[in-house]
């Protein structure tokens, strides 16, 4: 419409078309170059927003993640040390010195290529302690056919505390009646004992009930085993198959450290176990049961340094310890 | 110069014809420039990228913490082939140049990265000692291609024992097999050498 009054008032002032197509081109080129600015600047504003949802969600903690998972790796790299240095060798605390002593070097050499100052060393020796295994046949009888017997006494520490079962030979029962002939771990501590009895409920399930000073026992958690070999981890909380793992969450380790561990109704089921105990525990002299030298522990010293963190920490590394 | 016409409202239309197309370059000119501005691709370099970055870094420090708890890259790193001098089930170049299934590890940034349209190398760095200059070496685990401009990049750290036996076809402990890649840094403990596995990806 605005077209036609131009043109009809063009041509009441006796201008030619020339000059109605300059000005609508002028209007065009104003146009587009306007809409080239809007657009422009939406787009600048959007990014803008992206920019600063990405600035403000960003970690806090100037690389805090990459220093915890340093010290997480090198966890996982020493407890690897302790427990090659247990199971394939003969548990010297000089040789897992010496493994973490030849550490040092490789990782401030493979740090130092991106910037960063990362360290490990041992602080102190490693702590001695004692690998038992069992030794014996079938079923967890002591040397003597006891059916009731002492593993170990005098602790202060454990870790690692793992039983490998027969599925087959273990007793049938219920939680309920599970402590009359089911084959339990009996905890003894300052003030009382807590046992986990170890049965299958005649569904295909393994379970472990756990009794508290000689109360009724509750189950703690079952897993479906095949048929097959069940690994029972104490100190891991966890039953597993080759097939399956199952949490356990309300626990198979006592909450206060235990000072001495039993055996009850070892005639309920057979297998093998393994545990690693501090130097200072009177494990029995039985040859049903395996007593070798091991490396209960070592403490490092970790050091990870970035232009904007400094983080040092010392750490404990007992792989398989209670949680 | 003006020119003369007998029918003009002709003239006029061509004229409206042209300047439409005008406008309309402009407009595309426009918008295209602002196009250019933000991100419209996953690989246009932009701030919105770092968004991208930020979850495909996330996602492969996730895979890497994953395996190594399950021990699949341990398992990965061991799977040599001594025969050949190369990763175990691997082409000619010894390291996988596909997305395969060739250990869990593998399968694993198979069904991770590459079903979400994520590329990834992979490549394994190990000490190498010497008395005068000990030094860092770079093997080819993984090649699926030349990273691009917004790859980001994630490791983890193996360490590995002198008992550790490969899981490839070769049944031997690491430091009496023949011709496994990483050498035995400190013949005095049962350390055996620590291998860094860093993943590369981006956006295909």
């Amino acid at each position: 419409m605005a077209d036609v009054k131009n043109r009809i008032a063009a041509a009441d002032r006796g201008v030619g078309d020339d000059t109605d197509r300059r000005n609508r081109g002028q209007l065009l080129l104003i146009t587009a170059l306007a809409l080239t600015v809007i657009l422009v600047t939406v787009a600048l504003l959007l990014n803008a927003a992206i920019f600063t949802e990405n600035v403000a969600t960003r970690d806090t903690t100037a690389d805090g993640a990459e220093a915890i998972e340093f010290r997480i790796e090198l966890v996982d790299a020493v407890g690897g040390l302790i427990e090659t240095e247990n199971w394939r060798n003969d548990g010297q605390t000089d040789d897992v010195e010496a493994a973490i002593n030849a550490t040092t070097p490789l990782v401030d050499r493979q740090h130092a290529r991106y910037g960063t100052v990362a360290g490990v060393s041992l602080n102190g020796t490693p702590r001695s302690g004692r690998l038992l295994r069992w030794n014996g046949g079938t079923p967890f009888t002591d040397d003597g056919g006891n059916a009731d017997w002492e593993l170990v006494d005098g602790l202060d520490d454990s870790r690692n505390f793992t039983l490998d079962v027969d599925p087959d030979s273990l007793a049938t029962a219920s939680a309920a009646t599970s402590d009359n002939d089911a084959f339990g771990v009996r905890f003894n501590r300052s003030g009382g004992t807590v046992t986990q009895y170890i049965y299958t409920d005649g569904s295909g399930g393994l379970a472990v009930a756990q009794a508290v000073d000689g109360g009724t026992p509750h189950r703690q958690c079952r897993i479906a085993h095949g048929g097959a070999t069940t690994t029972v981890d104490l100190t891991g909380d966890r039953l597993s198959t080759a097939d399956s793992d199952t949490e356990c969450f309300r626990g198979l380790w006592p909450d206060d450290p235990p000072e001495a561990i039993e055996f009850v109704s070892g005639t309920a089921a057979a297998g093998t176990f393994a545990v690693t105990v501090d130097d200072s525990a009177s494990p029995t002299t039985d040859p049903a049961v395996l007593n070798e030298p091991a490396v209960y522990s070592a403490t490092v010293d970790v050091v990870y340094q970035t232009p904007d963190l400094e983080f040092e920490t010392t750490v404990e590394i007992a792989p398989g310890e209670p949680r | 110069m003006r020119r003369v016409h007998s029918a003009p409202t002709d003239d006029r239309g061509q004229a409206h014809t042209v300047e439409a197309f005008i406008a309309a370059l402009l407009l595309i000119s426009g918008l295209l420039f602002a196009m250019q501005a933000t991100a419209v691709t996953p690989l246009s370099a932009s701030t919105s990228n770092q968004q991208i970055e930020n979850q495909q870094r996330a996602l492969a420090d996730d895979l890497l913490s994953t395996a190594a708890e399950d021990g699949s890259l341990k398992r990965a790193v061991l799977y040599w082939n001594t025969t050949g001098s190369k990763f175990q089930d691997s082409g000619e170049r010894g390291y996988y140049q596909e997305v395969g299934t060739q250990n869990a590890f593998v399968a694993s940034l198979n069904e991770t990265l590459a079903e979400r349209r994520i590329a990834y190398n992979v490549r394994v760095r190990y000490h190498v000692p010497n008395s005068v200059a000990p030094s860092v070496t770079t093997d080819e685990m993984v090649i699926l291609g030349q990273a691009s401009d917004n790859a980001v990049t994630a490791s983890r750290t193996v360490t590995l024992y002198d008992d550790d036996r490969l899981t490839g076809e070769d049944d031997c402990a690491v430091q009496s097999c023949s011709s496994f890649y990483a050498p035995n840094v400190d013949g005095d403990s049962r350390l055996y050498n620590r291998v860094e596995v860093r993943i590369t990806t981006w956006r295909m």
